[in-house]
């Protein structure tokens, strides 16, 4: 009996989600923004057989010559690096990297925001006083330079990519989550659990959490794009996974090599996958907002 | 905010700590210097002290007193980062009203979608574009540094206003300006959108100022509070941004520094870089509270019956 | 002498549902001197019609038809930079609640020298001395002028409203439900001081609110309005003694006032219609009592004693009607 109820009261959290999922198709920019982000996601699982390369092949011609900074031609879509290297390959490579750590990131993001947004808004006092004096402590540092002096420490790698990101970007999302537990802690129907004997995590979880899962979605959607230009900044500066491709990486190399200019083929899809992928999160984002905030409807 | 100096404060000591792959002599050298083989709080205060009185030991790589190395940078980092803020602010704020007030169409559409898409571009990239088209290409303006090679000034201030410096000024500036503008502008926007029904804005028209006249005077009066907030969370995300401007454009700041002092293992400049960054930060944000008491009379002054 | 004529102006509203008749042939008069009362339910288009006068009208709503004429000349014909000369030298407003049409950064003083100083050149000093001679006018403290307009009560907000609205002696004031926001006793004393204001300057005014017995202390004239249009109109002593309309009566008994004594309040059950394409007939005819066919076609104002009109087909029931609608069990049709 008690298993079957406890079931039931989790599937709130599946329609909430479906609720979600529609807020965002009907907006049409939220519609594009999900397929920008599905084309990368498709693009990274696939990368190895989309890729005619690998991404740290080194390309020689019939004469046995490295091929440096070959421009776009038929046998390489995009040309090739500065050290022979396919460009194309190594931009869809890089979509691996990019996905992987914008999701990761994101995902923590979330996961510490969230709920010390809800711990923090709910019971209040002095675990509310003593939650926001941490967070307003993240909120005066800088992030690169913190990136820095942490990455510098240990050894570059992906995971402390991901771990520099997570641990400074939470800060946004608990605040708002807070905020919105706030109000919510006030309605109705946390005061009717309440006085039906549940406990305060069950509050928590089971209905209040439910109801915050739209700001939970767009903070989503930005930790994903936070996530990928946070690592695309560190791998630029040099401080990404050496053993990794990634689109920061290659902007990094092509810089160092000076002939950013004359390498069109070789700058430009990078950034431009960069600046696609965040514009699909934001573009997600946009759809929230309009739900968040109806005075920005156009009448 | 001074909480958050404290708290930064613990970071640096155990940075220092945890320097496994120090040489040797090094090793030595800073237990000498700072005082290591004393016992923690002892070390920690001496620290303390040493940070606030502004020395920062001896650079690695420089061997030069670490503040030498800084001390201009300093300012050539706040110099652009600072004209790029307020340049950001004033334009994005500006244009965001001008969306806001009269939503005519197909121009705010424009100026959105204009404003994610900058917002998305990665700076180091857009200062990469902006330098090929520019310098490269065009070769109106020069790539590299703050001042010419041949360049000597005269006096500091001579360092910063002229020509010279301008015309070095000018790319990463602009670079910064696009890439800051766009979330003033959407602040802005959103803020004047939910000014713009209040009554008194009615009020204003009624009594017969022009329509610009009342979006200055009252609306925007009005919307800037968000922005002001917003201010103090771009000088934090900024100085990341002002980073990557250096290395792109080879500008002598801070940040710059500090990513050289980290190839070069000069753990006592970049720990120092990045304490100052800090204060610089928490400054400005002090800075900013005290505006946004200012700019907003129903904090400075309660009720008078 | 005629001061403001609106002539059978229609004002229409665009919305994404269609067109909204908001005030759909309405005219009436204010002579020199005289003080109009407009009073209806939320919605009926009192406020639309006034905001119309000085085109403060939303972006997505226009005269459709019909015309305004201060001292003769056509407002509606005025390019917008004319109006806005108008605006406040002429013709300014007293609004609903103080509070939300005073701009917070700002003081209160400051905003009336504003108001000033846009029409006339004159130096601050001077601004300030008649800002000082403003407050004293309506009975506040000086000194005031330096608070913001948080730091004032609703009736001292209220008062600093009206020193602005007479700052440059206009010929006409439109009064939007001044004093709906109050609480009784200041109510009384905001309208004695508009009382008093207005015998000295001789001021127009058209006082715009939904209680009747707010009108019975200040106004000359009535114009009952309903669902866009008018339904009686008329001297207040005609009005409020002789009603003629139905909803007139109806709402004569909704309404406490300090010198009626009410044994029962009736309230108008119903809601008026909406006004995006509106029925044809009566617009009254869904929460009147007395309704017969006739009503199916459109009443137009009739006159039916000297100066007093009535938008209803029965001036002949009129006293069946006034009999029957002090008691509440006629109106609970349905």
């Amino acid at each position: 009996m008690l298993s079957k109820s406890r079931t039931h009261e989790w599937i709130i959290y599946w329609r909430r989600i479906e609720e979600v999922l529609r807020i965002i198709f009907k907006d049409s920019l939220g519609a594009t923004g999900f397929i920008f982000l599905g084309v990368f996601i498709v693009i990274a699982i696939f990368a190895p057989h989309i890729a005619p390369f690998d991404p740290f092949e080194v390309l020689y011609d019939h004469h046995g010559a490295i091929i440096r900074f070959h421009p776009p031609s038929r046998d390489f879509w995009f040309g090739t690096t500065q050290f022979g290297h396919d460009v194309f390959s190594q931009v869809i490579h890089g979509s691996r990297v990019a996905i992987a750590v914008g999701f990761l990131s994101a995902l923590c993001i979330v996961l510490i925001g969230t709920n010390i947004g809800l711990i923090s808004g709910y019971y209040g006092g002095w675990i509310d006083g003593f939650l926001m004096r941490t967070t307003d402590v993240f909120y005066g540092i800088p992030f690169l330079p913190f990136a820095i002096v942490l990455i510098s420490l240990s050894k570059p790698s992906i995971g402390m990519v991901v771990l520099v990101i997570s641990l400074l970007m939470w800060r946004t999302t608990a605040r708002v989550i807070r905020s919105q537990v706030l109000t919510l802690r006030e309605r109705k129907f946390v005061h009717a659990a309440r006085s039906s004997g549940a406990s305060d995590l069950k509050i928590i979880y089971l209905h209040i959490g439910p109801n915050i899962l739209s700001m939970t979605f767009l903070y989503m959607a930005f930790g994903i794009s936070w996530g990928v230009l946070g690592e695309a900044s560190l791998s630029f500066i040099g401080l990404g996974d050496p053993y990794l491709v990634s689109w920061g990486r290659m902007l990094n190399e092509v810089f160092i090599s000076g002939r950013m200019m004359r390498a069109w083929w070789w700058t430009l899809p990078p950034g431009a996958c960069i600046s696609l992928l965040v514009v699909g999160c934001f573009m997600i984002g946009r759809a929230f907002e309009e739900v968040a905030n109806p005075r920005l409807k156009r009448e | 905010m001074l909480f958050c100096l404290f708290r930064i404060m613990p970071g640096d000591p155990t940075v220092l700590m945890l320097h496994g792959d120090l040489r040797v002599e090094d090793r030595q050298y800073f237990l000498a210097r700072w005082g290591l083989n004393q016992p923690m709080y002892k070390q920690y205060v001496i620290y303390v002290k040493n940070f606030l009185m502004g020395d920062y030991g001896g650079s690695f790589y420089y061997n030069k007193p670490v503040i030498d190395v800084l001390g201009e940078k300093i300012v050539n980092s706040v110099v652009l980062m600072g004209t790029s803020i307020v340049i950001a602010i004033f334009l994005g704020g500006l244009l965001g009203a001008l969306f806001g007030w009269r939503r005519s169409g197909w121009m705010e559409k424009i100026g959105i979608t204009g404003a994610l898409v900058l917002r998305s571009m990665p700076i180091y990239w857009m200062g990469i574009l902006i330098l090929s088209a520019f310098s490269f290409w065009l070769g109106w303006f020069p790539g590299r540094g703050m001042h010419s090679l041949t360049f000597s000034a005269k006096s500091f201030l001579a360092n910063y206003f002229s020509l010279d410096f301008l015309k070095h000024l000018v790319l990463p500036l602009l670079c910064a300006i696009f890439s800051y503008l766009s979330d003033p502008l959407m602040i802005m926007r959103s803020s004047i959108l939910e000014v713009y029904g209040e009554d008194f804005i009615e009020m204003a028209k009624a009594k017969g100022l022009k329509e610009w006249e009342v979006m200055i005077k009252h609306g925007m009066r009005n919307a800037i509070l968000p922005l002001i907030t917003y201010t103090s969370l771009l000088v934090g995300f900024a100085f990341g941004g002002q980073l990557l401007l250096e290395i792109v454009f080879s500008w002598p700041g801070i940040g710059r520094e500090m990513v050289l002092a980290v190839s070069h293992q000069d753990y006592p400049v970049c720990q120092a870089s990045f304490f100052l960054t800090a204060m610089v930060v928490i400054v400005m944000n002090l800075v900013i509270d005290i505006l946004y008491v200012y700019l907003d009379p129903r904090i400075a002054y309660g009720k008078r019956y | 002498m005629v001061l403001l004529e609106v002539k059978d102006v229609r004002v229409y509203y665009k919305t994404r549902k269609g067109i909204r008749q908001a005030v759909d042939g309405v005219s009436f008069t204010v002579e020199q001197g005289e003080s109009l009362g407009l009073a209806g339910e939320s919605g009926c288009g009192k406020t639309t019609i006034a905001k119309a006068i000085i085109r403060l009208l939303a972006p997505n709503s226009y005269i459709s038809s019909g015309d305004i004429l201060y001292k003769g000349h056509s407002l509606t014909g005025l390019t917008e930079s004319m109006v806005r000369e108008i605006r406040w030298k002429e013709i300014s407003m007293i609004p609903q609640s103080a509070m939300n049409a005073m701009d917070p950064v700002y003081r209160v003083g400051a905003q009336i020298i504003e108001a000033i100083r846009r029409h006339e050149p004159i130096r601050k000093e001077e601004g300030i001395r008649r800002a000082y001679d403003l407050f004293e006018m309506v009975g506040l403290p000086p000194e005031r002028l330096q608070d913001y307009p948080h730091q004032l009560s609703g009736g001292m907000r209220q008062r600093s409203a009206i020193a602005m609205a007479l700052a440059l002696k206009p010929s006409l004031v439109i009064a939007d439900e001044p004093t709906t926001a109050l609480d009784v006793i200041t109510q009384h004393q905001i309208l004695e001081k508009i009382n008093e204001l207005r015998r000295e300057f001789g001021t127009s005014m058209i006082f715009i609110t939904h209680d009747i017995s707010v009108i019975a202390n200040t106004c000359d004239k009535i114009a009952i309005m309903y669902a866009g249009k008018i339904m009686e109109y008329g001297s207040l002593e005609k009005v409020m003694r002789r009603p003629f309309h139905p909803y007139t009566i109806g709402l004569e008994n909704a309404f406490l006032s300090i010198d009626r004594v009410a044994d029962n309040l009736i309230s108008i059950p119903g809601s008026p219609p909406d006004l995006i394409n509106p029925p044809k007939g009566c617009l009254f005819r869904y929460r009147c009592p007395f309704g017969e066919p006739l009503c199916l076609e459109n009443p137009d104002l009739i006159e039916v004693e000297e100066r007093h009109f009535s938008a209803c087909h029965f001036p002949n029931r009129v006293e069946e009607f006034r009999e029957k609608g002090i008691r509440e069990e006629v109106w609970q049709i349905e």
